[in-house]
């Protein structure tokens, strides 16, 4: 029997792709080998192997819930960062459009002031929090946090929009505004999410400052076009029927 | 994990795998058989806890790989050898100087292992 035909080393080995991919990948091969290693010794020493076979597939086992339980904190932590400025933003904005002025700032002012940098924040954050993560884990968390903002911004606008106080009825029904919603929402989550992985990629390369330059600038560029949209959505969308004569 | 900045005690397998480290490179299986030959069998680490170890110490800067083999006639490929960093010595220096003033402290008020299972 070829070596690496053998039953428990193939178990091993099956048992290694249960890590995270980073870590199998950076160690699969080197803790294939140790496992060999033990086990020759013990087959050398005389001793038999069963226990410690048992021993090394427990213990391995534990490595591997203890691995990928950080991997997936590692990867909430990422998504959950992006995510809580979106949301305080969104509060800042919320409370401040119910105000007139927010101490010394008037609710325009608050909102370019503080609302806007907070959310320009947003992907920039994401990009440093994705630094200890794999491209494909840095990957997931930007869909995970796109797809989230995408939703959320869809059903908001969606339900602004789709039921104006009209006293003879809107001219446009709410399933009209669907696919506009849909698209709006898609610009604002997709837009974070990309200017997310581009910060992220300028700090994997040890470029920071490039980095929230790239991210911040593309974002500020997705949300002006998200505006330039919106406007355009407002003026040709949404009406009243007139009354009849 | 340890945070070396902050100068926290060390985890006992980090501690270990560090004084093996201290006397020269070696591969996973070597780093096993000095920490249990350090240990006089009292520490016994699988694959699981030193890899896992080794990763968190290679993200913490304390141990980097290294490029030599020892014995590259006979040595395997997927033998990764690490080597102990500067941040790494400096890490069980201070966790061995944390050692040296507790056993002084216990020391001036005459505890010592047999004063204490004496009752």
């Amino acid at each position: 029997m070829a070596d690496g035909d053998d039953p428990v080393r193939v178990l091993y080995r099956r048992l290694l792709r249960r890590y995270p991919r980073s870590f199998r990948a950076r160690f699969g091969a080197s803790m294939e080998q140790t496992f060999e290693d033990l086990r020759r010794e013990r087959r050398n020493s005389g001793r038999g192997s069963f226990g410690f076979i048992v021993w090394a597939f427990a213990e391995t086992s534990v490595g591997i819930v203890r691995e990928t339980m950080m991997d997936n904190a590692r990867v909430a932590w990422g998504t959950a960062v992006p995510l809580g400025l979106v949301a305080l933003a969104y509060a800042l904005w919320w409370v401040s459009d119910r105000l007139l002025y927010i101490g010394p700032l008037d609710r325009a002012a608050f909102g370019w002031a503080v609302v806007v940098p907070v959310w320009l924040a947003a992907p920039v954050a994401a990009g440093f929090a994705w630094r200890g993560l794999t491209a494909r884990a840095s990957n997931i968390a930007a869909v995970v946090v796109g797809t989230v903002i995408s939703g959320v911004a869809a059903v908001l606008f969606w339900r602004a929009v789709a039921d104006p106080d009209c006293a003879y009825g809107a001219t446009r029904t709410p399933a009209d505004w669907v696919l506009p919603s849909m698209v709006l929402g898609l610009m604002i989550g997709g837009g974070l999410a990309v200017s997310a992985l581009l910060t992220s990629r300028f700090v994997h390369q040890g470029r920071p400052w490039r980095a929230v330059a790239l991210g911040a600038g593309t974002e500020i560029v997705m949300v002006f076009a998200a505006i330039l949209v919106t406007g355009m959505m407002m003026l040709l969308g949404p009406g009243c029927q007139r009354p009849p004569v | 994990m340890t945070d070396v900045r902050d100068n926290q005690p060390l985890t006992p397998a980090v501690f270990h795998i560090l004084l093996a480290l201290s006397s020269g490179d070696r591969h996973g299986y070597a780093i096993m058989k000095q920490v249990d030959a350090d240990s006089q069998g009292r520490v016994t680490m699988g694959p699981g806890t030193l890899y896992g170890s080794l990763k968190r110490m290679l993200d913490a800067g304390l141990v980097v790989e290294s490029g030599e083999r020892i014995e590259p006639a006979i040595d395997d490929k997927r033998r990764v050898y690490y080597a102990i960093s500067g941040a790494g010595s400096q890490a069980l220096g201070a966790e061995l100087e944390r050692y040296r003033r507790l056993v002084e402290l216990t020391s001036g008020r005459g505890l010592t292992p047999i004063t204490l299972a004496d009752g």
